[in-house]
């Protein structure tokens, strides 16, 4: 409070001594200056209590031992980089990576799915509104449903997807208990749950935006079908495209920790553990440690960061606005 | 930037192509809609119809019944202590508890013979097991049997009287099930049974109400009635059997009015800071704002799981560990909220904002009569996902609750999963319990969403 009815009264005093009128002026401007600090402040307040203090807070945690009980806040003790130095030695945060890593290859699946059904739904068709509403259906269940749903999907005995591939003469694994297949069974379960969702309509959205004068340019050229989307549609979506994979990949990173919850706890034999998962592992379930899940938190925003910069440096060169 | 749906779109199709085109939806909407199908069919059947049958579509119900005979064990009341007391002799009580026991009526059980007249005439079938004086026992507050169901659908209540008192169901149980099961009779109002067991409520009728207890010796008759039910509620009764055990197994109920309360909370909250936040970002000068507003954009690139723990820490602290307060008041502010009314505050035009200054209107009045009213559109896209957001969110409630009415729906949802591991017909319920009032908001509620979407995606 002090610093803001102090920078007012600084910015407003002029110089010299103030007349009657001025000082009126004075006060005006600093009651002005102050109800429109009283506007901010709400917001300000909350976003300082829960998202300054908790990075900075995060900041310093990740370089202290610390259970997080206040009983033991006497145990408090300096770690320096030991959090870090345990980290990169910690087998079960390599594996976190690398399921984090592989559970994004469903990003550019989704990527494909959501514009495949964009082009469909972008079609002259009566009853493409139905199909739309249809394919939004998973986006808007709750996840939660979702996960149990296609947990009893996977089961491998009263299981549908065993039950269809039955149909077809295959021998379905046990999706969500064998190691090799978890991470599969996630990333279709993921892929089916977007495929009607965002990043199909922001593909419909962009389709719509394509001006039909470059189609017509096309096809006096004689543009077959496939290089009227390749050389015109293409192109045109990359900036939807671009902001897609961002997004997909910031998701990706920090993602999952509730569908692997959800419909594998983790497992089997720690195989959809993810980066998050492994996080929230450390601070709240199997042990309390809180420093060492916020060294965790730091590493994951620096790769997340550092990512993104990548795919910006090269999106600045490779996409069409 | 708006979607037109039956805008332009590229080439014409012809005939075949259309027809080709609709295949395709066809195959692609199929595959977004069995799993759905295979979720309500599920949740249709009772656990003995998913047992026998868990891949049929349709579940199987059994013929109309008119007569028959139910099989009553082991009546018995619970008292404070958790200790049963057997009301009357039923030999061999514990063979009935075995699950493969067979039938055994008039074997020192009470039989319950009905035949109603054909389907659809009222019919009532009694059976009274007379209590046999026990001393010392306590006070009840639980009757409870065993059953042998038929499934026939018709439905049993239960009232037990003594001197100066009847307990009378609230409710009636339907017999959906088959072979030998528990009942349990509450005499003290119970939200939920979270074994998930057929239950009954009874309320008390005469002599006081349902939270004084009576002593087991003063229990003088359980009487049984059977009563009639049409082929149309038999075959409801079955059809909903997994949605009442799912429903009275967790207090679903609560889930529902926490998440809905929360997300009220917080949609009110963060609409109002944010809008107001927004407003002096858009309009209002003052020294630094462009620098803060930088700033707030910063703090979106922040991910949530550096946030996570520090925010925990700082609820326990406060004392606000598995209270509404942690899972209302974190989620009340937001940066992305601020920034998105900011940019559409910025496109509104200005004159009559400035009509409004100019005959007298202080800020707070012109954001309130000028500026909110103009922002509907955007004010609705973000109170709408601000609500979505809320009542999808699980991890934060996951970790800031323990106990289980201070659960949200997601949270409850999963801890449902945690009892009925694999029994999917019960699962498949819990889960369309939680997933169809919120379809139904969102599907009648899509253009925001779309809206919305489209907004953020060219936010750029």
């Amino acid at each position: 409070m002090a610093t803001i009815t102090q920078q007012p009264a600084v910015g407003g005093t002029p110089a010299g001594l103030p007349s009657g009128e001025a000082r009126q002026r004075t006060f005006l401007r600093l009651a002005d200056l102050l109800s429109s600090w009283a506007f901010l402040l709400p917001n300000l307040l909350g976003v300082a209590l829960f998202v300054i203090f908790p990075v900075v807070a995060s900041f310093v945690l990740a370089f202290l031992h610390w259970s997080g009980s206040r009983a033991e806040i006497e145990a408090i003790r300096w770690a320096g980089l030991e959090n870090f130095r345990d980290l990169f030695a910690d087998k079960a945060f390599w594996q976190s990576m690398y399921n984090t890593l592989v559970l994004m290859l469903g990003i550019p699946l989704r990527l494909f799915g959501c514009l495949g059904i964009a082009l469909l739904v972008n079609q002259r068709i009566r009853e493409v509104v139905l199909y739309r509403t249809l394919f939004f259906l998973p986006t808007i269940s709750s996840a939660t449903a979702i996960f149990i749903l296609w947990q009893a999907l996977y089961n491998p005995d009263v299981g549908l997807v065993n039950r269809l591939l039955a149909w077809v003469m295959l021998d379905g694994p046990n999706w969500l208990g064998d190691p090799n297949w978890s991470k599969t069974a996630l990333i279709v379960t993921g892929v089916w749950r977007s495929l009607g969702g965002m990043t199909m309509l922001l593909y419909l959205a962009a389709l719509q935006g394509i001006s039909e004068s470059l189609y017509e340019a096309a096809d006096i050229d004689g543009a077959s079908a496939w290089k009227r989307f390749w050389h015109v549609t293409w192109p045109l979506l990359s900036p939807t495209t671009f902001f897609v994979l961002i997004m997909g990949v910031i998701h990706g990173f920090q993602g999952g920790f509730q569908q692997a919850y959800v419909m594998t706890r983790g497992g089997p034999a720690g195989s959809t553990m993810t980066i998050d998962f492994f996080i929230y592992n450390e601070a709240f379930f199997t042990s309390q440690r809180m420093g060492y899940a916020s060294a965790a938190a730091w590493v994951l925003f620096a790769i997340i960061l550092a990512v993104t910069l990548i795919q910006w440096r090269y999106g600045q060169k490779h996409v069409h606005y | 930037m708006k979607i037109n749906w039956f805008g332009y779109r590229p080439g014409r199709p012809n005939a075949s192509q259309s027809i080709a085109l609709r295949v395709v939806l066809l195959a692609c909407v199929a595959t977004m809609i069995l799993p759905f199908l295979w979720m309500v069919s599920t949740a249709l059947k009772d656990e003995k119809a998913f047992q026998t049958d868990p891949m049929g579509w349709l579940p199987a119900i059994p013929p109309y019944k008119a007569a028959g005979t139910l099989s009553i064990d082991c009546v018995r009341a619970t008292n404070e202590d958790f200790e049963d007391v057997l009301l009357a002799d039923f030999e061999e009580c514990e063979a009935a508890k075995a699950p493969k026991a067979v039938a055994r009526a008039g074997q020192g059980a009470l039989a319950l013979t009905y035949g109603f007249p054909r389907e659809g005439g009222a019919g009532r079938a009694e059976a009274v097991c007379a209590v046999k004086p026990s001393r010392e026992a306590g006070r009840a507050t639980m009757i409870s049997f065993w059953l042998h169901g038929d499934g026939s659908g018709h439905r049993l209540r239960v009232r037990v009287s003594g001197k100066g008192f009847t307990y009378r169901c609230g409710e009636p149980l339907p017999i959906t099930f088959e072979g030998w099961k528990e009942v349990y009779c509450f005499l003290r109002p119970e939200e939920f049974d979270p074994l998930g067991r057929a239950l009954l409520q009874l309320h008390r009728e005469s002599g006081g109400d349902d939270d004084d207890l009576v002593p087991v010796a003063a229990i003088e008759e359980v009487a049984f009635r059977l009563e009639s039910v049409s082929r149309a509620e038999q075959v409801w009764a079955r059809l909903t059997h997994s949605f009442r055990v799912a429903w009275s197994s967790m207090p679903f109920g609560r889930f529902f009015l926490n998440s809905l309360f929360i997300a009220i909370a917080v949609t009110i909250g963060q609409t109002l800071t944010s809008s107001l936040a927004a407003y002096a970002f858009a309009r209002l000068e003052f020294g630094g704002r462009d620098k803060l507003f930088l700033a707030y954009l910063a703090t979106m690139m922040i991910p949530g799981t550096v946030l996570i723990v520090p925010t925990f820490l700082l609820m326990r602290w406060l004392d606000w560990f598995d209270t509404y307060w942690a899972l209302i008041v974190p989620a009340m502010f937001s940066a992305y909220g601020t920034f998105m009314l900011r940019q559409f505050f910025k496109t509104l035009p200005r004159d009559l904002e400035e009509a409004a200054r100019i005959d007298g209107c202080g800020k707070l009045r012109v954001w309130y009569h000028v500026i909110l009213p103009l922002s509907r559109p955007a004010l609705a896209t973000l109170a709408t996902f601000t609500f979505l957001g809320s009542w999808e969110a699980f991890q934060w409630p996951l970790f800031a609750t323990k106990s289980m009415h201070m659960r949200v729906v997601q949270v409850g949802l999963s801890s449902f999963q945690d009892k009925y591991d694999v029994q999917y017909n019960l699962l498949m319920a819990a889960a369309l319990i939680v997933m169809v009032p919120t379809l139904l908001v969102f599907i009648f509620n899509q253009r925001f969403f779309t809206r919305g979407i489209v907004m953020s995606g060219m936010k750029e």
